[in-house]
């Protein structure tokens, strides 16, 4: 094989890899520390701030689940609660009918059956972009909420569905929780949502495929003369993105014991985009950070004024407008900062 | 004795909103040919390159590709069959560096593109592919630059490396020297002769340099048609191209 001295060279030492390998050492820095924190917070917190970090998590796959889709291929979904939703009904569903079954068997179903329903409807959103594919979420999402709405033999309408959490949960065969407590349905939550999150971070970060989907993003017409299907590309991410989302839903209905029209409404696909944006959608891990601040924020606005949603409705705008990388791209905007008074300082 | 093209072109027409820009067009480019097409402006140059690789369908005729109709196939199922191209107006992956534009086209090319099971870091082939591509077209020291970064000559040059880094059977090229000084265009022909090799090739360009020193026969396109068709030596002689192309430039 010839030799390429300059290229190699350059690819062995280069500056602007040094610089984004510090970012994503900052980026897992943050995550690790925020994953350690939630994974000791039984230890550490109250029960009633472990019951609201059960919902920061569920809430923060969710938002991740919609970031991948805006992250990776561009793509800004106004329903993506419908598959949430989906999942959080089947999931209550599955548990009334299945409940001598492992309860992760049962949630891997309902985030296939989120998967699948995902790749069916992105049959028809992904030929769409921009937003002409927003709008077509958006309808989906309707349609969705309106069945839950009115189909109230299987969904319990505006009721919602209650009493399915078995009072035995079998984790694995001979493995049961019985009456689990507060901490160990979130450590239950926890235990299913850090290696499935983790696992779609290593297939969109370090693979093939996630370099697909952002070149598809980036360019799709000349990734098609590249030979690229961006079609499938595109869809295959948001297959990706539903079964994520489906899982969240999956782990709200389990953490909550209870699901609702809430769950599928067209306000809490707005809801994820502010979490998404709030946490910051530059990161992979971001949206877990807004939805852990955006449930903190809620509750401590919440215990002031009955108006709390005004106010933050008034932070999203404030950091759209000055902060349009959210939390994450102010972590890295103080670390580039950091960098330049250090590099200064050893002139 | 009849040798199968390695492309043809039979009857193509096609016309925007009812104006026609391809008139019953007939092509046949053998393997290993260097084809250069000219012609003025809106003579069709362009809309024939996005009809070849399946940008436009063509509203009437039918093209092949080593014998096979592909007429119906979207442009990624034909640069999968060995066609591929370059763009008149750049076309990169402006915000990704010069080492993951080319990577982008060898993954493709080698079938790992989407590949879930494979570490990026660890294709060590791939990248020594990337490092051999970049230093080919001269931009070995800028593989870590971020495309929209680079000069607009070393653009064209990562425009052409990612044609190149597919090894295609058929290279389409429109317009690679657009914009570019005399200088840039010397080192691109340099470039492009070192490097083409027996691949047959399809170019597009005004730079009448460029085409001589490129192609061994020349197709004259004019209002859609195939004017004339010949070796650079006869092209240069026909006074029907003098009068509709060339001008005073050859005059």
């Amino acid at each position: 094989m010839t030799a390429y001295p300059d290229a190699l060279a350059e690819a062995r030492s280069p500056r602007r890899a040094q610089v984004l390998n510090l970012h994503a050492t900052v980026e897992a820095l943050v995550t690790v520390a925020l994953l350690a924190v939630l994974v000791a917070a039984p230890a550490l917190f109250s029960r009633a701030t472990i019951n609201d970090l059960g919902q920061a998590v569920c809430l923060g796959l969710f938002a991740i689940s919609f970031n991948i889709l805006f992250k990776y291929s561009g793509l800004l979904s106004f329903g993506h609660a419908a598959f949430f939703g989906f999942a959080a009904y089947t999931q209550a569903l599955l548990l009334q009918s299945f409940a001598g079954l492992p309860v992760p068997l049962l949630i891997l179903a309902t985030g296939l059956s989120a998967s699948v329903l995902g790749y069916l409807i992105g049959q028809i959103c992904v030929r769409r972009s921009g937003a002409y594919f927003s709008m077509t979420t958006l309808a989906i999402a309707a349609l969705f909420y309106a069945v839950a709405f009115k189909w109230h033999a299987a969904t319990g309408g505006t009721d919602g569905l209650d009493s399915f959490m078995p009072s035995s949960l079998m984790l694995l065969p001979r493995w049961h929780l019985d009456s689990p407590g507060i901490s160990q349905t979130y450590l239950l939550v926890l235990a299913i949502l850090i290696p499935v999150a983790v696992a779609a971070w290593a297939l969109l970060e370090l693979t093939p495929f996630g370099s697909a989907v952002v070149a598809v993003k980036h360019n799709e017409k000349r990734a098609a003369f590249l030979g690229y299907d961006t079609h499938r590309v595109k869809l295959a991410n948001f297959t990706l993105a539903a079964g994520l989302a489906g899982v969240a839903g999956a782990l709200w209905a389990i953490d909550n014991s209870f699901v609702s029209t809430d769950s599928i409404d067209l306000s809490f696909s707005t809801t994820v985009v502010i979490i998404a944006f709030l946490g910051g959608s530059v990161w992979f891990w971001g949206p877990l950070i807004g939805a852990v601040v955006y449930i903190a924020a809620s509750d401590w606005l919440s215990a002031l004024t009955p108006h709390w949603q005004i106010w933050l409705g008034l932070a999203f705008i404030l950091v759209v407008l000055f902060a349009p990388g959210g939390i994450a791209g102010l972590v890295k905007s103080l670390w580039r900062l950091a960098l330049r008074r250090q590099a200064a300082a050893n002139v | 004795m009849s040798e199968t093209p390695l492309l043809r072109l039979d009857g193509i027409a096609k016309a925007f909103a009812g104006t026609p820009v391809l008139v019953d067009l007939d092509l046949s480019v053998r393997a290993g040919e260097r084809r250069g097409l000219i012609g003025p402006n809106g003579a069709g140059k362009t809309t024939l390159i996005n009809v070849i690789t399946g940008a436009h369908q063509p509203d009437a005729g039918d093209i092949l590709f080593r014998g096979k109709s592909i007429r119906r196939l979207p442009p990624h199922r034909r640069n999968r069959l060995g066609i591929s191209r370059s763009f008149q107006i750049l076309s990169l992956f402006g915000e990704m560096t010069v080492g993951e534009n080319i990577r982008n086209a060898i993954l493709r090319y080698r079938g790992l593109h989407v590949s879930p099971r494979r570490l990026l870091r660890r294709l060590d082939t791939i990248f020594t592919e990337v490092a051999a591509v970049a230093e080919m077209v001269g931009l070995g020291r800028a593989v870590q630059e971020r495309a929209d970064n680079l000069p607009y000559g070393m653009q064209r040059r990562l425009d052409i490396a990612l044609v190149l880094a597919q090894q295609p059977e058929l290279i389409i090229l429109d317009e690679p020297a657009a914009g570019l000084s005399a200088a840039e265009t010397r080192d691109l022909i340099a470039v492009l002769q070192a490097t083409i090799g027996k691949r047959t090739l399809i170019l597009v360009e005004h730079d009448m340099d460029v085409v001589y020193a490129l192609s061994d026969r020349i197709t004259v396109l004019d209002y859609g048609r195939v004017l004339t068709e010949g070796t650079p030596a006869e092209i240069n002689a026909n006074p029907d191209v003098r009068r509709v192309y060339l001008g005073e430039e050859a005059a």
